[in-house]
């Protein structure tokens, strides 16, 4: 086992941890707008660590360059579109979750 | 006995070419009968490519090593898709057609409506 | 790997079960572009990477756009009441369930008469035919690709060998184009400047422009643009050509549509432009065609030409890039547009309300 190998199951373990912790935000969470903040930031987490993985792993100079690339566009490209989600959402009067409706039973 | 392992792709397409023809059947949903035409496609894509495939098989680029998988089925996947996205484009105009006609994409409404408008 | 298969094999199957059942058209689109998310994953691991990459713009992009534009443009009112949680999904249809039995029960006993997958003897990819002379499939993947000098085995065979298959897609597309423009009425791609926005989707507000996604947006544009060009010139040596890169430029047009608002981008695009993007790819693939014919060869006989025959695919892949970038953005373009009203009926509704 060289340390590469440990580095690249090390990232790649972070980048699962990430993305269930962000599928558990998204099952588990009430509304749009939370949902929407534990998908966003677990979710671009786990990409990114998913990216290192493979340039360590591939490790050529253009390898890491396309996962530097990629992850410049994951970085952008996906918190914006959750941002455009949920400002739509909020434009169509999606109601916002609050401790009430905790206390009248009505959401999980 | 059949062997499930290796010819799993196959059986993939034979589940999404049913699931794709009971979308098409059972919904009463017009956009919902196009998905269902989209995956019917799919599935027969997936026999083409996967027949193409080798053991071990690199993409057909001559610059990679032996054995590479066959190129014929993927240049007609290559435009069986983009026929695909035609198709489903004029299928989706006409769906938005019959709806600024009739309002409704019930297919059953539809049918109704065209019985009503000949008596 | 074989663990990887069966995983993405049980996506697909899942992904597909839940388009069938669930009754939201808006659901059963999301869930779909999941589904061909999966399968361009399902191409790499069968050594596809251009099928791959064509999915991926295709079926997780401007399908699911299109798809998209029409819900919105329509309304589905599910016919049952109870908004439950598992109402959300419909229950089998018994008698469709038996007519897909009797379907799928043939397809299982002949798929499973098939070579494996993978199978370095099966017919389909065999090098040797059983006389012990070289396939077909040898000569194409081998002596020929070398003798051109033409990496991409696969844009070999579509600009060479298939040559005429890839011109009847082209008319195909073309022809696609002008279907949905008579379907919806339209003469023009674009909006005449005058037409008044008709209140299609139900905004309680006008649209106003999101900061964040206009910027992202001016910043990721051109990067996917650069992207499609690289696409459809280095289709000959790499994975990629017309087909996906045309898709990705398209793509980025029709972002742009997503975020500025189609019909401000529709004039900004210009309709005389697409028009001429369409016709010069379509005129170029048919002048390729013509004149190898006009200078001593055969129709269509791309090593005809006195250049080398890599430039002359180029050729090719840039004229299909041109005409499949133009169409779907085009399409998208009309598709948002929606049909256009009667003009009887628009003139007495301009009458009602003065």
């Amino acid at each position: 086992m060289s340390i590469e190998l440990w580095i690249v199951g090390l990232l790649a373990f972070g980048s699962l941890f990430f993305t269930v912790v962000g599928v558990v935000g998204l099952y588990r969470l009430p509304d749009i707008y939370t949902r929407a903040h534990a998908v966003t930031k677990a979710d671009t987490l786990g990409a990114g660590f998913a990216l290192v993985a493979v340039a360590v792993a591939i490790g050529s100079t253009s390898a890491v360059l396309k996962a530097a690339l990629l992850f410049a566009i994951v970085f952008v490209a996906n918190p914006t579109a959750v941002h455009l989600l949920v400002r739509a959402a909020y434009s169509r009067d999606v109601s916002v979750w609050t401790t009430t409706d905790h206390q009248q039973g009505e959401q999980p | 006995m059949i062997d499930l392992v290796d010819a799993h792709f196959y059986l993939v397409f034979v589940g999404i070419f049913a699931i794709g023809l009971y979308t098409m059947l059972d919904s009463p949903n017009l956009v919902k009968k196009v998905i269902g035409l989209n995956l019917v496609q799919v599935s027969v894509f997936l026999v083409f490519v996967s027949a193409g495939y080798v053991e071990g098989a690199a993409p057909p680029l001559l610059t990679l090593e032996h054995p590479h998988a066959n190129p014929l089925p993927h240049a007609i996947v290559l435009t069986a898709i983009v026929v695909g996205v035609s198709l489903t484009a004029v299928a989706l105009a006409l769906v938005v057609k019959l709806y600024h006609e009739f309002g409704t994409i019930d297919v059953h409404e539809i049918e109704r409506l065209m019985e009503d408008s000949h008596e | 790997m074989i663990v990887l298969e069966l995983v993405l094999a049980g996506f697909l199957l899942l992904t597909a079960l839940l388009v069938a059942l669930l009754r939201d058209p808006i659901e059963a689109t999301a869930v779909f572009a999941a589904f061909s998310l999966g399968l361009a994953v399902v191409w790499v691991l069968l050594a596809a990477p251009d099928v791959a990459l064509t999915e991926a713009a295709v079926g997780a992009g401007v399908m699911v756009i299109l798809l998209l534009i029409a819900v919105a443009r329509t309304e589905w009112e599910p016919s049952t009441v109870d908004r439950g949680r598992l109402s959300s999904f419909q229950g089998p249809n018994p008698r469709a369930v038996i007519v897909i039995a009797a379907i799928s029960i043939p397809l299982v006993y002949t798929v499973t008469s098939f070579p494996d997958i993978g199978d370095p003897n099966a017919p389909a990819v065999s090098q040797v035919d059983p006389a012990g002379e070289s396939s077909p499939y040898h000569h194409y993947i081998g002596e020929t690709a070398q003798s051109l000098d033409l990496p991409n085995s696969v844009a070999l065979v579509l600009a060479v060998f298939r040559n005429l298959d890839t011109l009847g897609e082209v008319v195909v597309a073309f022809t696609a184009l002008i279907g949905v423009l008579i379907v919806l009425d339209r003469t023009r791609i674009t909006a005449p400047r005058d037409e008044p926005a008709v209140e299609e989707l139900d905004y309680p507000d006008p649209y106003v422009m999101s900061p964040v996604g206009t910027t992202a947006v001016r910043l990721v544009i051109p990067l996917v643009f650069v992207f499609g060009v690289y696409l459809t010139l280095h289709g000959a040596v790499l994975p990629g050509g017309g087909f996906q890169g045309g898709v990705v430029m398209g793509a980025s047009i029709i972002l742009m549509a997503l975020v500025f608002g189609h019909r401000p981008t529709g004039n900004w695009v210009d309709e005389r432009l697409l028009v001429w993007v369409i016709t010069i790819g379509v005129g170029l693939f048919l002048s390729i065609a013509v004149g190898s014919y006009l200078i001593g060869g055969s129709l269509f006989d791309v090593e005809a030409y006195p250049i080398d025959t890599v430039l002359v695919v180029d050729v090719l892949e840039v004229a299909i890039g041109l005409l499949v970038g133009g169409v779907v953005t085009a399409l998208v373009l009309v598709m948002a547009l929606g049909p256009t009203d009667d003009v009887s009926e628009s003139a007495e509704q301009r009458g009602d309300r003065p």
